[in-house]
């Protein structure tokens, strides 16, 4: 177990290595929040919406804006495991596929929370709201679909890694297992926005929550799979 | 006197890629101890055959037994390493995931002369360099079987006396070296196994002697003229 570990743990600081030294997924994430958050903003503005209208449209601008640009830069992430074809060396080497997809889990979903949380704050921002008590509301959604969202790209990412497609496949492939997700993010968020809370008869946060079970389950069984295909 | 169990072994292995047969009922046993020189024209299925005892290629029909337990190294056109990480951290990464510890990197370093460029980014390397850095990749943790494709292609004299060292330390590692290059490691055969086709035209056998080598390659020789 402790060298599974120690494994688990060089491939997480290699994984967060390779983020930093290229910063791809990085650039594209907050750049894209960034761009979109202002040009949605600036458009809010233009149409004259009160506050009441732009408080309900908030959850689902958020939440297409996220999705969207979240699962375009985990097909950047995934590049830089086709140039020298580093993940056929670590499978050489002894590591299994749970080993793999658990650090690229851990790191990508990370990345999206942070993601997550400029987003919020920068669209609300952009929107006008109220950011302070509804983002620490939020937190619980962002985190538990950062996480779906990291599995399905995660493992999909191998699936369409060596096609040349793979920059529209990814996202085309990972829509139909992120419905779920999106309708839980915007349900929550809308809970807590509009309705000043989440509230505990919801079933949107169960639903989350097998979700995140169900990708995870099929990440570490099918990821290994995926790459040796 | 019985032949000894092989660690690796592939038996008629098919592989078409399309329309195209790579290979035909290939067949090869490595055992203990042993060094087999792949010998074979360009698109005589080597390579091919390598990445299917390695587990990197499925086979159309045919099968790959390894002995339980043992660690396999592999070389082959690509490095696969990460071409953004250094050396260091590539060879670290490495010895961790396959168990060897920080050590053996260290180790693979100073075997392989790369001490003097440890700190910097694979893809910023010479093709030599890059081709040892493969090397003490596939060679760390020692592994039981080594399957290395063109091991020499882009390495200097030194290079190659450092690949004959580490073939050599092996001991009773299996050890498949595809190659073209008999000049400089015809020496190390302890066996040689010509492939045409993509079918085995010639396998000299177990423990053949000085003679038996020099044969098998100048057989291999006129076939290719």
């Amino acid at each position: 177990m402790r060298l599974w570990l120690t494994a688990l743990g060089a491939l997480i600081i290699k994984e967060l290595r390779l983020e930093a030294r290229g910063k791809e997924a990085v650039t594209m994430l907050f750049c894209n929040a960034i761009l979109a958050c202002a040009l949605v903003g600036v458009g809010t503005s233009s149409a004259f919406l009160d506050k009441a209208t732009t408080t309900r449209i908030y959850p689902m601008l958020l939440w297409i804006l996220f999705l969207l640009s979240a699962s375009a830069s985990a097909v950047r992430a995934h590049e830089q495991e086709l140039e020298g074809r580093g993940l056929e060396g670590l499978l050489l080497a002894g590591a299994s596929g749970a080993q793999m997809f658990l650090s690229k889990l851990i790191v990508m979903s990370a990345l999206f929370f942070a993601h997550f949380l400029v987003l919020a704050l920068v669209l609300g921002v952009a929107l006008d709201q109220d950011a302070p008590p509804t983002f620490v509301a939020m937190i619980g959604a962002g985190l538990g679909s950062s996480t779906a969202l990291a599995s399905v790209t995660v493992l999909l990412s191998a699936v369409a890694g060596t096609s040349r497609l793979r920059g529209v496949l990814l996202p085309l492939l990972s829509l139909p297992l992120l419905f779920p997700v999106f309708f839980c993010g915007v349900e929550m968020t809308s809970q807590v926005v509009v309705g000043g809370g989440l509230d505990p008869a919801s079933p949107w946060p169960l639903i989350l929550v097998c979700a995140n079970a169900l990708y995870l389950v099929l990440g570490i069984n099918l990821f290994e799979a995926a790459v040796r295909e | 006197m019985a032949a000894a169990e092989p660690l690796v072994e592939a038996n008629r292995i098919c592989k078409s890629f399309g329309p195209k047969r790579v290979l035909r009922s290939a067949s090869l046993a490595c055992a203990r101890g042993e060094v087999v020189l792949l010998l074979g024209a360009n698109g005589a299925g080597k390579s091919t055959l390598l990445r299917v005892m390695a587990g990197l290629s499925r086979a159309d029909s045919g099968s790959v037994r390894r002995a339980p337990g043992a660690s396999l190294g592999f070389l082959s056109h690509h490095l696969f390493l990460y071409s953004r990480l250094t050396v260091e951290e590539n060879l670290a990464l490495f010895a961790s995931v396959s168990g060897a510890g920080p050590e053996a990197a260290r180790a693979a370093i100073e075997c392989w002369g790369l001490e003097a460029f440890a700190d910097r980014a694979v893809s910023d390397l010479s093709r030599g360099n890059q081709a040892r850095a493969g090397l003490a990749r596939a060679f760390i943790g020692a592994p039981h079987i080594r399957l290395l494709d063109e091991p020499s292609g882009n390495l200097d004299d030194r290079g190659v006396e450092a690949l004959k060292v580490a073939v050599a330390a092996g001991g009773d590692a299996a050890t498949v070296l595809a190659t073209h290059d008999l000049h400089r490691l015809s020496d190390l055969a302890t066996r040689v196994v010509v492939m045409r086709a993509g079918e085995m035209a010639y396998d000299s056998g177990p423990a053949t002697s000085a003679d038996g080598i020099a044969r098998a390659i100048s057989m291999y020789r006129e076939t290719n003229r």
